[in-house]
């Protein structure tokens, strides 16, 4: 009978073990297990990331300097309007037309009536306005304006107005506009 | 003489045979079995759940560590520059995707335009990315070259949207008797170039624009130094 008595004790015993030790248990390893899947994941999406960004890195590293410098100058940071100004009357010169006037409009607006411009939008570059006015032969113009297509950086033609003079001669008053680059990142 | 034992009135026994107890003391042998396997599989269960749990446990807690490598070892300032980097390549793009030659504009005039017709002015509108806006007014001599004018423009495959209007005549006085007066006619052409069909290519010729030779040096003198600037940052780096 104590014999018995003992064996009951030991199978409740047994039971009490397995519904307050075993089964918790096996539940925290589950739950264990599901957070060991979950930083798994998140685990490899960081050294993917990880790893487009040493990618992109190292292609953006071995550009060469002279691109990166041309990359820049077309897309400066910001305008030197002066310097701006001290092209356009260099290429007047060099066109053999005559040089009337410069003026720059500013970030844009004066100077330039293409409001419409995709350019001058929130994700486009910013937008600098200058006019230009000048004189010359339809040839020396035609020079100026192939001038100024090849430039180093953008002087796009936005409005020209030609008219005839006394003499002959054509002038010329043209609208241009130049950019730079607008950064899209917000500072943190 | 008959053995007195034998008168005994009780009936004998014969022998019991063995097999009359086995079920009884079989089935209590058989719950001690049960009993002592189920305690000790409930004992080693949870030994082994224990050490598991703490195998899992470490498991889990290298994850971490590695994560919180993987994000500390992401770099931001890298991310900026590639970044920047990508939306400057972006946006020059974009503006080399839309430049334009006036000078083709001009040509298509040119090769257009009759011997018999005369602009008095001429004003070219870009109209976004999409097409630049001629307004031209023209002077001829004859109604016939208007009309051979207007057609020209309107088959050329270059040339869209052509309108011709604010036509007017006007005849000079005799300068001598009998010989009729000179005949002028002026009206304002309007048209449309698209963008598209006069974006710029770049020729193999050699850019002639030589700014001063101070900028020259500045700009010499700059792209060393971001050279040098690179070369530093490399050498940090691989330390």
């Amino acid at each position: 009978m104590k014999g018995v008595f003992t064996q009951f004790v030991m199978v409740i015993v047994s039971i009490g073990i397995i519904f307050t030790y075993v089964k918790p248990s096996f539940a925290k390893i589950g739950v264990i297990q599901e957070e060991s899947k979950t930083y798994e994941a998140e685990l490899e999406k960081v050294v993917a990331v990880n790893s487009t960004l040493s990618l992109l890195k190292s292609q953006m590293d071995s550009i060469a300097m002279a691109d990166r410098m041309k990359l820049l100058t077309y897309m400066p940071d910001s305008v030197d309007e002066i310097a701006v100004l001290r092209d356009l009357f260099l290429i007047v010169n060099q066109s053999g037309a005559l040089y009337r006037n410069v003026s720059s409009g500013g970030s844009g607006s004066a100077g330039t009536k293409n409001k419409n411009s995709s350019a001058v939008t929130a994700t486009g570059p910013e937008q600098y306005g200058f006019t230009l006015e000048v004189e010359g032969t339809y040839d020396q113009l035609k020079s100026l304006f192939s001038l100024l297509e090849r430039n180093e950086y953008p002087l796009e033609i936005q409005n020209v107005s030609f008219s005839k003079t006394e003499g002959g001669f054509l002038t010329a008053s043209i609208e241009l506009a130049t950019y730079s680059f607008k950064s899209q990142l917000t500072s943190e | 003489m008959p053995d007195p034992s034998n008168n005994s009135f009780i009936p004998k026994r014969g022998p019991v045979p063995r097999g009359k107890h086995g079920p009884a003391s079989r089935r209590v042998y058989l719950f001690t079995i049960v009993s002592y396997i189920v305690l000790f599989s409930t004992l080693l269960a949870s030994g082994g759940i224990y050490f598991y749990t703490n195998h899992v446990t470490q498991q889990r807690d290298l994850k971490i560590i590695e994560l919180n490598q993987a994000i500390t070892s992401f770099s931001e300032a890298n991310m900026r520059e590639v970044l920047e980097f990508d939306e400057r390549l972006r946006q020059a793009s974009g503006r080399v995707n839309a430049s334009v030659s006036v000078l083709s504009i001009l040509r298509i005039l040119e090769e257009a335009t009759l011997d018999t017709v005369t602009f008095e002015s001429l004003t070219l509108t870009r109209e976004a990315d999409d097409a630049y806006a001629l307004a031209a007014s023209v002077y001829t001599d004859t109604f016939d070259s208007t009309i051979f004018q207007r057609d020209t423009y309107s088959e050329n495959q270059m040339i869209s949207n052509v309108s011709v209007s604010g036509l007017s005549v006007n005849v000079s006085e005799e300068e001598t008797p009998g010989v009729k007066g000179k005949t002028e006619i002026t009206f304002d052409v309007n048209l449309k170039v698209p963008v598209q069909k006069i974006l710029y290519t770049p020729s193999s010729e050699p850019v002639t624009i030589k700014p001063a030779t101070l900028v020259e040096d500045s700009i010499t003198a700059a792209s060393s130094s971001s050279e040098e600037a690179v070369d530093e940052v490399s050498n940090e780096e691989t330390i």
